[in-house]
């Protein structure tokens, strides 16, 4: 039903409506202007019984309110097309009346022009075309019934036939502009469906060809169906040459061992079976006759509306530079700390002859002057093997031999290396290993072994006992060690002089040291507990610190347990 | 008196581990590069070669196995004292047969030479 309702001007773009309604104002407005001018010309210049006719007074009335209409209407014509085009219709439709009864009513020969009327009313809209032909019926029975005082019979066997033909034409054209209306709403529906999907498609194009990263698309058979302009740039292909062929004959992708991925390790079958993305920064691509670019590519699945995957998109870029930067400045770290490491080995050789009794007579003052002056040698040799791990955690390239050990050997061992330094320092150090079997209540029969990489392991607890000790002066440090369900927890608790809390929150960060006069002391790089940070972390395990100023610290770390 | 030969190409360090392996009474021989190393392996028959890896001419690393593949040094104790800290490095050494891997600057002239005593003691 309510395709009825709908009217032209529903359906005309309001653009192209206001564009013509506006034309159809101004011809409105000269009409206005020209029976008032052709009026008061008549008026003086002719005797004609006509100008005094009413009609023509009514219709200079008219004209009269149509010029202030179409100030009115003129104005709001951009926002409501619409309602001007019906107001200035309806002028139209009075004009044709009053020429209908100046030229003999009913028995006029402008007669048949009703039927036009009718019939572009009935197109615009059910309603107009109604009001139309009940003005039109309204004034048959008004200046041929009521004018001429016939009754009904008389005034129906007079008109009968032409209200009957203007009735059918009404109804055939109401039928007609309904059908007319449909079509027009449907065609109109379908531009705007096909302009927003080319919109659509134009603004993903646009994106495709103007991203700064190489794309390609395949679809389920692994063949591209997507190459942008970047991606012609990065490998030399044009798209027009790579469209519909297999993903490997173009994207022949290697890993950094120049083993092809396509066959076993094609990220595009990963991504399908996980329905997650997947990043790799370890693709090479052998271009087209020019050296292999180093390529870091996402992968992401395309599914289509009900989840089924339909192939899968790669955003890639070329990190050849980058790399090239990271492996240079590695091995500046690498070979920089390299070179420093003889002549630092030479200061602290010639100083130990030095203070060797065997080779060499210092009195205690000079003796005490090379004690520290080795021991900020070997502070230098600290840092820079501390700056080589750091470089190493940042380029990712720390390797971990992960197996299954015993922590409270390992505990042990590092006590025992430290014991003398401890004895030396007049500090208790022991270890607690008594360890909580009980979980929950119930001994567990399984193995206290831990899961992580020994060696590294033996370095976080080396960096913690030694941090204990050298911020202890009285009193001892202890390490124990505790295990729940999925992870070992070990303590190194001291008696030294804690840690302020707003250092607390930043003792892990890079370079951090707690700047007071104890720290400035003892010395350090501030590199150390980043790196037991970061080497905890590697393993799935936690490291925190509970500490008062003055009192001491505990640190804490976990390591995951093994399995079994 | 036990013989050690001291293969590094750094001036100062050679004099520094020469003095220090004086001082404990070993006999001191000194090379400065892989070939030298080679040639005092063989014509002095030290007990115990300490061996640098980066080097002129043939690098630690080669000297080492060209050690153990040569009858008369066989069985000579090596102790690599390397500026390479990487674990591969370490991985190598042993491999190669090395008895004991230090890292320069992370061991001081006390722990050459305990482990140089250490090593010794072994049958």
């Amino acid at each position: 039903m309510c395709i009825e309702l709908i009217s032209l001007g529903d359906l005309i773009d309001r653009d192209k409506l206001a564009n013509f309604s506006k034309y159809f104002s101004y011809i409105i407005l000269a009409i206005n202007v020209l029976i008032i001018i052709g009026f008061l010309g008549a008026l003086v210049f002719t005797k004609n019984p006509l100008v005094s006719n009413d009609v023509v007074r009514i219709a200079t009335g008219v004209s009269v309110l149509g010029i202030f209409v179409f100030f009115i209407s003129f104005k709001v014509n951009k926002k409501e097309p619409k309602s001007n085009f019906l107001i200035q219709s309806a002028f139209v439709l009075v004009y044709f009346f009053i020429i209908l009864e100046l030229t003999g009513a009913v028995d006029s020969i402008f007669m048949p022009a009703i039927y036009l009327f009718l019939i572009l009313s009935a197109f615009y809209s059910f309603l107009i075309s109604s009001v139309v032909l009940t003005i039109a019926v309204s004034y048959f029975i008004y200046s041929d019934m009521y004018l001429k005082d016939q009754t009904i019979q008389e005034f129906m066997s007079l008109n009968g036939s032409s209200l009957a033909a203007i009735i059918t034409v009404t109804i055939l054209s109401i039928l007609l502009g309904m059908k007319y209306r449909k079509n027009w709403l449907d065609k109109e529906k379908l531009e705007k469906y096909t302009k927003n999907i080319s919109a659509d498609k134009s603004k993903d194009e646009a994106i495709f060809s103007n991203i700064g990263d190489g794309i390609y698309a395949v679809n389920e058979k692994r063949e591209l169906i997507l190459f942008n302009p970047q991606a012609e740039k990065i490998t030399g292909w044009q798209a027009k040459d790579t469209i519909g062929l297999p993903c490997k004959k173009i994207m022949n992708l290697k890993n950094d061992q120049s083993i092809s991925i396509c066959e076993k390790d094609c990220p595009v079958l990963q991504v399908w079976n996980t329905g997650k993305n997947i990043t790799r920064d370890d693709l090479c691509y052998p271009g087209k006759g020019k050296k292999t670019i180093q390529l870091e590519g996402t992968y992401a699945p395309i599914k289509d509306m009900s989840d089924k995957v339909t192939g899968a998109i790669c955003v890639f870029r070329d990190v050849t530079k980058k790399k090239e930067v990271e492996r240079m400045r590695s091995e500046f770290v690498s070979t920089a700390s390299h070179e420093l490491r003889t002549p630092i080995t030479a200061i602290s050789g010639y100083i130990e002859l030095v203070m060797n009794h065997d080779v060499c007579k210092v009195d205690d003052k000079a003796s005490e002057y090379l004690g520290k002056a080795f021991n900020t040698a070997h502070a230098m040799s600290e840092l820079i093997k501390n700056l080589l791990v750091v470089t190493k955690i940042e380029d990712g390239k720390l390797e971990y031999t992960i197996t299954n050990f015993s922590l409270k050997d390992l505990t042990q061992e590092v006590i025992e290396v430290f014991s003398k330094k401890a004895k030396e320092k007049n500090i208790d150090l022991n270890f607690n290993p008594s360890a909580n079997l009980a979980i929950k209540g119930k001994t567990v029969a399984r193995s206290l072994d831990v899961r992580a990489d020994q060696e590294q392991i033996r370095e976080v607890l080396n960096n913690l006992v030694e941090n204990a000790l050298k911020f202890t002066d009285n009193g001892g440090v202890s390490v124990s060690i505790d295990y729940d369900e999925d992870f070992a927890k070990v303590c190194v608790a001291d008696t030294g002089v804690g840690i302020p809390a707003e250092g607390q929150k930043h003792l892990f960060e890079k370079f951090y040291q707690v700047d007071n006069s104890e720290t400035r002391a003892v010395g350090g790089t501030g590199l150390g507990l980043y790196i037991t940070r970061s080497i905890i972390e590697s393993f799935g395990g936690q490291i925190w610190v509970e500490s008062t100023e003055g009192k001491g610290s505990r640190f804490f770390f976990t390591v995951p347990r093994a399995l079994g | 008196m036990t013989k050690v030969l001291l293969v590094e190409d750094d001036i100062a360090l050679r004099e520094i581990y020469s003095a220090r392996f004086s001082a404990e009474n070993f006999e001191v021989l000194t090379a400065s590069d892989g070939e030298e190393a080679l040639s005092q392996a063989i014509k002095g028959k030290p007990d115990l070669i300490i061996l640098d890896i980066m080097m002129p001419k043939i690098s630690g690393f080669d000297v080492l196995d060209i050690l153990r593949s040569t009858p008369e040094t066989k069985n000579t104790k090596v102790i690599i004292m390397s500026a390479l800290s990487q674990s591969s490095d370490v991985e190598r050494g042993k491999k190669l047969g090395a008895d004991a891997y230090l890292v320069k600057s992370q061991t001081t002239l006390s722990d050459v030479v305990d482990k140089a005593k250490e090593i010794l003691a072994k049958p």
